[in-house]
């Protein structure tokens, strides 16, 4: 049976994918350390310039010509 | 797998067990009531499963003041103690680990989770704040993993936020200084910033040329101007020290003058000869005419006519002197000149090579600046046409100061606007990125939060359903319940707690329901917890937690929790409450289901002991069979188990019994309570099980109530003429009519008590007739006729 922890941390990278908040390194790592609580507010304030870049690298990405 | 079956529980030196003492479960039995008034050993009995389970000292740590170490039987000694239980998954064992207070499991793993329920836990869960209650439920909703991120996140956005401010001061502060450097130009173009642009986008960078050139040749000038003023001073300075030299020599002469056969060549001739003795000391001959000399005494003779001409000694040492400083100086006017004369040849050469429109409108003498500016020219020649070239150069100073004034200001705003504009538009930059960082943040926050409270919701609404159906399990067709729990808005550890009571909607149920509707409130938000958070060997032990509950709402609570039963590992009660204990006894609840245990009192000598408890109906048919046949016994028995079961039967069809000022019946009145009309309709059908071949067959028998009842009648006497009091009538009565009596009594009994969790038909969910929870009894019919 999943901890509260464990199950409120789920709930939360998944809205927050949903919402378009969180990279695909954070979907993978934010919940376990949500779980521990080692979530840190740098950890935090990181996930922004991680989600700028991961959408400037898609939007790259897509201009390109196959 | 199947849910944990208890078998042993063995308690050495732990609280009231003075002496070992083993309770066997009877492990065909998923409920276990233990019954003992005060100081009997229950809460021994419930605190070894907090030290087994739970690793502490139970009730002890909840009591304020109280010491662990008396966890200890106060007959034994810490190493002795040890608490075993054993089921049909394994056996385990605690005990504190040598000389510490750590509480040790063997094995350390799966051992049956116990969730304990104390009358003052009850209060925790309702009656007491928000905060309070939350503390009780804790353990079942807490996330601190989350609640420290979410703290984290709170720390980053203020963080965030405070840089946001910060950045957008700085912001405000460039704009402020452009728009000041615009007013101050008169705000040509359309604002601040287009202006600013604009200017930054001029070129200056011959501006800066020419200027930094004009300040080369302002600096070379004035550094030639220093160096001349170096020159001039040391020249001056050496014409002093000259002067000061010629009237030393003058003094010596005149003083030679005035003193005959004494002079300045004389005295320094005596002081190297006084020296020279000093220095060779001792002498025997003069150093000049080497005839023989004494030395004390030619020593003496150079003494006497040195101190004899001190005066003039004093004015040659004056001449010295001054003529060292003159000599020196005249070195240092060589080399300021030396200087004088790089600056001229630099200044020239700068002038010379200079492109700037101020040098061409200064007329400099023909040749001059290539007289100066060659580096051959000896340093004479540049120092003395230098002379010339000074007017010139005052000039020209003068045209390039006036000149590079303009350019300094322009260059000087222009950098200012340059600066400003970069430090607005880095400040625009970092604004925009705090500003999205902010609002990543506070939206992540919105999830996080909404996300815990959801989940907390959540929870609790699923609890809150549960126990309200339980509520309203025991408290039917009362004007209340719609009791649910809930996060207190703005509050993150703090729960409320709202029902209905009749017309109020949403109140705190401390406010108006009684004493009694809040305890069974409390065991069902506790049931409920232990039910939503079990696994299949959860041990649920409710300690002592009724005490004021009264017989039909006890009735219909031992009914859910024989409902509930099933969804545990085991259900252990221990209760001082005699009502409780007799419900089962008497039948009126599943004894059957139930193992019963009894608790005599505690001593010190012989510890917690403990009896099977026993069935009414099992306590007469032992009575009955007993040899000697003891018939005042059996009369009581038999009295006290009829008066159980017509209670039960008046009850069921709403019998007519006096109004009394005393509380019971007598047995007359008892059979008395319904009318003959009816009594012969009341019939009980036992559905038994029979083997047909490879089927098993449902097969009903009928018992007929009221040729019993009659029976009855005509031996109720007997209960208390032979069963209470002395009488000679009693002992008149005899032994067959006193047996026939008993069984009279068996025969009821047993036709109503279900065989298979020993409760009285009191279920009418087939709308036509009254059946026990198994369903194989029912009495007929449902009601009274109304005619």
């Amino acid at each position: 049976m999943k901890t509260p922890d464990q199950q409120v941390g789920e709930a939360i990278v998944k809205a927050m994918t949903d919402a378009g908040l969180l990279t695909s390194k954070g979907e993978k790592t934010l919940g376990a350390a949500l779980t521990k609580g080692t979530q840190s507010a740098s950890d935090w304030k990181f996930l922004y310039p991680e989600l700028l870049m991961e959408r400037a690298q898609k939007q790259n990405d897509s201009t390109k010509t196959p | 797998m199947s849910r944990v079956k208890l078998q042993k529980l063995v308690l050495e030196t732990f609280r009231g067990a003075s002496n070992p003492v083993t309770l066997e479960f009877d492990p065909e039995k998923h409920i276990t009531m233990f019954y003992g008034e005060n100081g009997t050993g229950k809460s021994s009995i419930v605190d070894s499963f907090s030290f087994l389970s739970e690793q502490h000292c139970g009730s002890l740590r909840e009591r304020s003041e109280a010491d662990e170490d008396f966890i200890t039987s106060i007959t034994g000694t810490r190493d002795n103690l040890q608490v075993t239980l054993v089921t049909d998954k394994g056996k385990w064992s605690a005990k504190f680990k040598p000389r510490t207070k750590q509480i040790v499991v063997t094995p350390g793993t799966g051992i049956p989770p116990v969730r304990i329920l104390r009358r003052k836990s009850i209060l925790a869960l309702v009656d007491t704040p928000s905060s309070e209650r939350y503390k009780a439920l804790q353990s079942y909703i807490e996330m601190p993993g989350i609640v420290k991120s979410e703290a984290s996140l709170r720390e980053a956005i203020k963080g965030a936020e405070r840089e946001f401010d910060e950045d957008r001061r700085g912001l405000t502060q460039a704009q402020e200084a452009l728009d000041k450097l615009w007013q101050q130009q008169k705000k040509p173009n359309a604002s601040a910033e287009a202006w600013a642009e604009a200017e930054k986008a001029r070129d200056v960078a011959k501006m800066e040329a020419d200027l930094k050139e004009a300040d080369g040749l302002v600096g070379a000038i004035e550094d030639l101007t220093i160096r001349k003023k170096d020159w001039s001073d040391a020249i001056s300075e050496h014409k002093n020290l000259k002067d000061a030299q010629d009237k030393a020599e003058a003094s010596l002469k005149d003083e030679e003058s005035k003193s005959a056969g004494q002079s300045g060549d004389l005295v320094t001739l005596l002081e190297q000869a006084k020296t020279f003795v000093d220095a060779n000391s001792p002498v025997s001959k003069c150093p000049v005419c080497e005839q023989d000399v004494e030395h004390e005494r030619f020593h003496g003779v150079l003494s006497k006519r040195i101190a004899a001409m001190l005066n003039i000694a004093g004015l040659v040492k004056a001449v010295v002197e001054v003529k060292k400083k003159a000599d020196a100086k005249e070195e240092a006017i060589a080399s300021a000149k030396r200087k004088y004369a790089t600056k001229i040849f630099l200044a020239a050469t700068l002038v010379k090579a200079s492109k700037l429109q101020c040098i061409s409108m200064v007329a400099f003498p023909d040749g001059l600046l290539d007289l100066l500016s060659n580096d051959k020219t000896p340093a004479d020649d540049l120092t003395i046409n230098a002379e010339e070239w000074e007017l010139s150069l005052a000039t020209l100073k003068s045209n390039i100061d006036n000149e590079s004034k303009n350019w300094r200001e322009t260059v000087t705003l222009h950098g200012a606007i340059v600066r400003d504009l970069e430090t607005l538009r880095r400040y625009e930059l970092q604004t925009k990125a705090r500003g999205g960082l902010c609002e990543f943040l506070k939206s992540t926050l919105k999830i996080v939060e909404s996300e815990r409270k959801a989940f907390v919701t959540r929870e609790l609404d699923a609890i809150s359903e549960e126990f309200d159906t339980l509520f309203k399990k025991i408290h039917p067709g009362e004007k209340l319940g719609g009791v649910k729990l809930s996060l207190k808005e703005k509050f993150q550890h703090s729960l409320s707690l709202a029902g209905d009571f009749h017309t109020q909607q949403g109140i705190a149920p401390q406010s108006l329901f009684s004493e009694s509707h809040l305890d069974t409130l409390g065991l069902c938000v506790f049931l409920a917890l232990a039910k939503k958070y079990r696994t299949e060997d959860t041990i649920v032990i409710l300690d002592d937690v009724v005490t004021s509950v009264d017989h039909s709402h006890l009735s219909r609570f031992i009914d859910v929790l024989h409902d509930e039963a099933e969804h545990f590992g085991h259900i252990i009660i221990t209760t001082h409450y005699g009502p409780w204990r007799e419900l089962y006894r008497s039948g009126r609840s599943p004894g059957g289901q139930l193992h019963f245990i009894e608790l005599a009192p505690w001593t010190l000598e012989k510890g917690i002991r403990h009896y099977k408890g026993k069935l009414s109906i099992d306590e007469l048919r032992e009575e009955i069979a007993k040899e000697p046949f003891a018939k005042q016994n059996v009369a009581a028995k038999a009295g006290i188990l009829l008066e159980s079961v017509l209670d039960f039967v008046n009850r069921s069809y709403e019998g007519r019994l006096p109004l009394k000022h005393t509380p019971g019946y007598t047995l007359r009145e008892l059979t008395d309570g319904l009318p003959g009309k009816f009594l012969r309709l009341i019939r009980v059908v036992r559905i038994t099980e029979k083997a047909a071949g490879d089927k098993v067959v449902l097969v009903p028998s009928e018992v007929l109530v009221e040729p019993i009842i009659v029976r009855i009648k005509g031996l109720a006497a007997l209960r208390n003429q032979v069963g209470c009091h002395y009488t000679e009538i009693g002992a008149l009565c005899s032994e067959a009519e006193v047996r026939e009596f008993g069984e009279v009594a068996l025969e009821l009994a047993e036709a109503l008590v279900c065989p298979v969790n020993g409760d009285f038909p009191t279920k009418d969910k087939s709308g036509a007739y009254w059946e026990s929870r198994s369903g194989k009894v029912q009495l007929h019919p449902l009601r009274q006729p109304a005619n």
